[in-house]
């Protein structure tokens, strides 16, 4: 059983690291050797809490509310989820759009000398009461794992008392992790400790599950079921827009995979444990080298080897001359890349489809799957910078002004000021993915490159918020 | 005990991080949990000189929950000084030292002969929400930083509003709190926004009188500053919203700062006359009576609630249907609060209620016999329930969606003209 063993916490996982700086040659050899380090940094900004991954997880499933046991703050940013909820609906169709069902049980000074567990008890009562979902997922906070309030026996207890109701307790304390993603792991340790049960599910020819995050778009889920069928799949996309009948359906799969590769991938793990689920496990499917991966990989599982490489020949036949106008835009310029696990390195596999060079890289962290990609990326591009940060703007902007790249491809706020031309491939409403997507990414970033005009002018009259002295430093002076 | 919320209306008091924030040259140091400065960040011009994701964060793990987080901020401010351009570093704690028990106030005094001052509010999210935060900042700015001063400057006025980026429209409406208190020949003095910062900061002291623009947030602080440095203070308590409030604002300051009455007088003439023009042009959208109903709620903190009302009753001559605060106005406002709703032209009441549970305020919408489709003027939360009625919905208070906003603002007469606009804009692209 995996669940007994993994903790949802990334970082219990041997070799990962999360604080590092240093260059993709060297970061392959010293993985190789075994010898990098764990460490910390005695300055840093801000980090994203792994909570809100959790949240984001979940909050578009059917049926459901959301209870959030912590002081008020915890979902200050709720309005975030709350708007791409909207906004996926729209894009689905629904008429009626409705808001993400959300209760805060407001942890106060009260609860943290006598216990919370009151107010846990009523914000479930009036979860069931208000609006009789089938599901109600109840959050973990700091506050309520450092006061230590049983969230496990109090939803237990609930259980009983609402049979109708499925009460899934999600262990998602902000300071376990420095790994955001961890919280998706915790999600999904819940769905299978109190949904799924381990319970035996009659098996359906054909249905392939497909683990998508809160960042895909219904562009992308179209094309990745689009590229699904052709194979002769039946999608359960899950969890994003689906119900609890989607969820029961998980153990009933021929095969799954993810279009994430820190999303549901320990899940994947564990269905194959439990439920013998084989799975594929290989990259985001962003770029054309990418996509190719990521479809052969689901292809294998289910046993349509021959078939898929008919359809990629056919795929590439039409993208291909597409891509390559897109190169004769794109071709040579230098570009430093920072994202999330999956699509840092999904992007920099995508630029080499237009013919640009790697320059610099910023990841969350480092580990067996990452070395996997450096190898890749060490062999088509020459040595470039890697900082290991969850996000710490001060070192990105210390290393961008030095290396000064033709683009940047990541949260470009700071790049921007910098005069840097600047595009994201995180986009939750518009396409990304898959062979479509690819087209879509590519004009992106060619119309950003053609008139870098509002950064260039945004550069020249803000200013960041760094001392001078800053930017002659190591960039890497405070891990340690 | 704090109530659990259902379609929450504010954050917790380290969201004051945002006060901070909205302070020229002034940084946020948080002593908190890894993901707080992004939870607790909106995108509502968030992205300048200081942004949530540039605040310095000790990130506080597993281990610093055991052993205690104060070596990590001590080094975080060390380096914080090092690294970054700010003119005041504001220390802010979370939830987790807070439990914990980290001294943060100790590790602050250490910095008390750095080149820049390092000072500290205590905002852990289980102790209150961000008008509390928000207090808190401005109590450590005049208990930790300001200094006594022998001179007081003949006409300079400290002003005082609402909380900002919960209050979408801040920096609109303090630079024509501004303006309105200058055209009485007075000196305004504020500390949020461009070019203000520090060293208007510094002028706190020097003011001969504070004037708060808000129902209750603000009150413990300058009571503070009258304690502490003998300013008296004025406080007013609507939001001046349109010519009536307006005027009454003006007469209210005028005469407080002994201002000469027919200056007073003719600084409101002049406004009024041209206020009564734009509205007199388009009198006939308001007098057809199909364009929108009468009927009216608004969903917000006690300023918006209070302010709104006032104006769509006594400017626009339209109607109050139930009012709901949502800023879990302290109970000892709340009477005196009540009461402004009591006080609107033609012995009209308005009826209010002090209501955080989001749930309860939509059933009471969907059951209000509104005599037509209803306008509502709420947060995003309310769009969902406007939408189910076919009402005209516009998105005044946080959370905000629906409405990108710079330096717009509500106060005023030219604020008036602003909101009837949003109201009538949204109103006749719709078909009802």
């Amino acid at each position: 059983m995996a669940q007994g063993k993994y903790s949802g916490v990334r970082e219990s996982k041997p070799g990962r690291v999360n604080d590092l700086g240093t260059t993709g040659k060297q970061v392959e050899a010293d993985f190789k050797k075994g010898c990098l380090k764990r460490a910390d940094r005695s300055f840093a900004q801000g980090l994203q809490c792994q909570q809100i991954n959790s949240m984001a997880a979940l909050m578009s499933l059917e049926d459901s509310v959301f209870v959030s046991h912590s002081p008020q703050g915890c979902v200050g940013c709720a309005i975030m989820a709350v708007d791409m909820y909207r906004v996926g609906q729209a894009h689905r169709g629904v008429k009626n759009i409705k808001n993400p069902r959300l209760i805060v049980t407001n942890i106060d000074q009260k609860s943290v000398v006598f216990g919370g567990e009151q107010k846990l008890k009523d914000a479930v009562k009036k979860a069931v009461e208000r609006y009789n979902p089938k599901l109600v997922f109840v959050y973990a906070s700091c506050a309520s794992g450092i006061i230590g309030d049983d969230i496990d026996a109090i939803c237990a207890q609930l259980g009983k008392d609402y049979p109708d109701t499925i009460i899934v307790p999600i262990h998602c304390e902000g300071f376990k992790s420095k790994i955001c993603a961890s919280g998706f792991d915790a999600a999904f340790i819940s769905i299978n400790k109190y949904i799924l049960k381990n319970q035996p599910v009659e098996k359906e020819e054909g249905l392939v599950n497909l683990f998508a995050p809160t960042t895909v778009s219904y562009a992308d889920q179209k094309e990745m079921e689009r590229m699904l069928s052709l194979l002769g799949a039946k999608v359960n996309y899950i969890p994003f827009y689906s119900s609890l009948e989607k969820i029961r359906k998980i153990p009933a799969a021929q095969a799954s995979t993810s279009i994430c590769k820190v999303f549901a991938d320990e899940f994947m793990k564990t269905l194959w444990e439990d439920y013998q689920i084989p799975y594929s496990h290989t990259v985001m499917p962003i770029g054309i080298r990418n996509t190719d991966k990521w479809y052969r990989g689901i292809a294998k599982v289910i046993g349509k080897e021959e078939l898929v490489e008919e359809i990629i020949a056919k795929e590439h036949l039409r993208i291909e001359p597409l891509v390559k106008q897109l190169r004769e835009r794109l071709q040579g310029k230098r570009v430093f890349i920072c994202g999330g696990t999956g699509r840092s390195f999904a992007a920099a596999a995508l630029i080499d489809d237009f013919g640009m060079e790697l320059v610099g890289l910023e990841t969350p962290t480092y580990d067996e799957d990452a070395q996997v990609d450096i190898e890749y990326l060490n062999n088509i591009h020459k040595d470039f910078v890697v900082d290991i940060a969850n996000m710490q703007p001060f070192e990105q902007v210390n290393l961008i002004n030095k290396i000064k790249p033709d683009a940047f491809i990541g949260v470009p706020e700071w790049a921007a000021k910098l005069g840097i031309p600047t595009t994201h491939v995180l986009d939750g409403k518009r396409p990304t993915m898959g062979y479509d997507g690819l087209l879509y990414l590519g004009n992106k970033i060619a119309d950003q490159l053609e008139n870098p005009g509002f950064n260039k002018k945004l550069a020249k009259h803000v200013k960041l918020p760094y001392k001078d002295s800053w930017y002659e430093e190591n960039a890497f002076k405070y891990i340690n | 005990m704090a109530k659990l919320l259902d379609k929450q209306r504010y954050k917790c008091a380290l969201a004051a991080m945002q006060t901070v924030q909205a302070i020229d040259r002034a940084l946020p140091v948080l002593h908190s949990g890894p993901g707080c400065a992004q939870k607790l960040s909106d995108t509502n011009g968030s992205s300048g000189y200081f942004s949530p994701n540039i605040f310095p964060c000790t990130s506080i793990n597993e281990k610093d929950v055991v052993f205690g987080g104060v070596k990590k901020l001590h080094s975080t401010i060390d380096n914080a000084l090092k690294v970054i351009d700010a003119d005041l570093y504001v220390v802010l704690t979370g939830c987790i030292p807070e439990i914990v028990g980290d001294d943060s106030g100790e590790v602050v005094s250490e910095f008390a002969d750095s080149d820049k001052p390092v000072i500290y509010a205590p905002t852990a999210g289980f102790k209150g929400n961000n008008y509390k935060g928000h207090e808190q900042v401005i109590d450590a700015i005049i208990d930790q930083y300001l200094k006594k001063s022998d001179t007081k400057q003949k006409g300079l006025v400290n002003i005082w509003a609402d909380v900002p980026y919960q209050d979408l429209f801040w920096l609109g409406n303090i630079r024509e709190l501004e303006k309105l208190v200058s055209e009485l020949g007075l000196t305004p003095n504020t500390i949020f926004g461009y070019n203000r910062g520090i060293d208007n900061i510094n002028k706190i002291p020097e003011a001969e009188f504070n004037l708060l623009v808000s129902p209750w947030v603000g009150l413990s602080n300058v009571k503070k500053l009258e304690r502490k440095f003998g300013t008296p203070y004025l406080h007013i308590k609507t939001l001046p919203i349109g010519a009536t409030q307006t005027s009454a604002f003006l007469r209210e300051v005028g005469e407080f700062a002994g201002v000469d009455k027919e200056k007073v007088e003719s600084v409101i003439k002049e406004h009024e006359d041209y206020y009564y023009y734009l509205i007199g042009r388009y009198a006939d959208l308001f007098l057809e009576n199909r364009v929108i109903n009468k009927q009216f709620t608004v969903v917000a903190d006690a300023q918006y609630a209070l302010g709104i009302t006032k104006f769509l009753v006594n400017d626009l001559g339209l109607v109050p249907a139930k009012q709901f605060v949502v800023d879990d106005t302290p109970t000892k406002y709340r009477k005196e609060i009540e009461e402004e709703f009591k006080n609107l032209n033609f012995g009209i009441e308005a009826e209010v209620s002090f209501e955080t549970d989001g749930y309860k305020i939509h059933e009471e919408i969907k059951t209000h016999d509104y005599h037509g489709y209803p306008l509502v003027l709420g947060g995003y939360y309310e769009k969902e329930v406007t939408e189910s009625l076919k009402g005209n919905y516009i998105n005044i208070s946080w959370p905000v969606q629906d409405k990108v906003v710079f330096d717009s603002f509500y106060v005023g007469y030219a604020g008036g003209i602003r909101l009837i606009e949003d109201i009538y804009t949204v109103a006749v692209q719709r078909f009802n």
